[in-house]
């Protein structure tokens, strides 16, 4: 399979997750990071790194050394730097589509890497041409096994997966 | 990367010892489950005390989710001219 990218929703959708009121995308989210966990190889960025540290400074930031530390055992998610290059065509790319341009030098890196997936639920990035995986996971059978692991732990679905 | 090997016998119902120094230098306790990897002809067991996952999950329960990474960018940058005024 082809590594996709992994996007800042998908840390941000499960580190905000309600255990009592578990959302779909939420366990979605859990489901590509333990995906990963398991195998699967897969990439982001620096600049999606510091986003969802600055997001999770502004709300939890006594969590902040807990993201890192799941980062750095994530070993088969490879953190990339963007390069000026990137910014010179990100900067280009400006308005071409709907992306801000933390997005559009995301965009850049996955060109650059050859890279035409990407874990999201942010909708800009099919505009540039990036088939968006998120939604149809939760129709794979782990996912089901991925719920009924996390009911196990306390979580209290809001949705149904039987 | 310096490479330690130690013996250890494989016991009635397939059980083995993990040796002193190394339950002592990862912190090992009875009842840790430890993970055993399978790859080209060897097994070793990486010390992940605890599921990378499930340990960042709700961590920041109930925070706003739809704040696009400009905004996080802008909102630091911000704060920062601020304080050097």
């Amino acid at each position: 399979m082809k590594i996709r990218f992994v996007d800042a929703p998908i840390f941000i959708k499960w580190m905000a997750a309600k255990k009592k009121k578990l959302s779909l995308e939420a366990a979605v989210s859990g489901y590509i990071l333990t995906k990963i966990m398991k195998g699967e190889k897969a990439i982001t960025t620096t600049l999606v790194k510091d986003e969802v540290l600055i997001w999770l400074s502004r709300y939890k930031a006594s969590a902040l050394p807990k993201f890192i530390q799941s980062l750095k055992a994530l070993v088969y998610l490879e953190i990339v730097s963007p390069t000026l290059s990137d910014q010179e065509e990100a900067c280009s790319n400006y308005g071409k589509y709907p992306l801000g341009i933390s997005d559009l030098i995301n965009l850049a890196v996955m060109r650059r890497k050859n890279i035409n997936k990407i874990y999201t639920t942010d909708k800009g990035y099919s505009s540039a041409s990036i088939n968006i995986i998120f939604h149809e996971l939760s129709k794979e059978p782990n996912f089901k096994t991925f719920t009924k692991n996390l009911k196990n732990k306390g979580f209290k679905p809001s949705y149904s997966y039987s | 990367m310096s490479i330690n090997k130690y013996k250890t016998k494989v016991l009635s119902g397939y059980r083995i010892t993990i040796p002193k120094e190394i339950r002592e230098k990862f912190n090992i306790k009875i009842g840790d489950e430890l993970e055993i990897v399978v790859e080209s002809g060897r097994i070793s067991i990486p010390i992940i005390k605890e599921d990378p996952v499930m340990m960042i999950a709700g961590i920041a329960e109930g925070a706003p989710t739809e704040i696009k990474g400009d905004e996080l960018f802008l909102e630091e940058l911000k704060r920062k001219v601020k304080s050097e005024d």
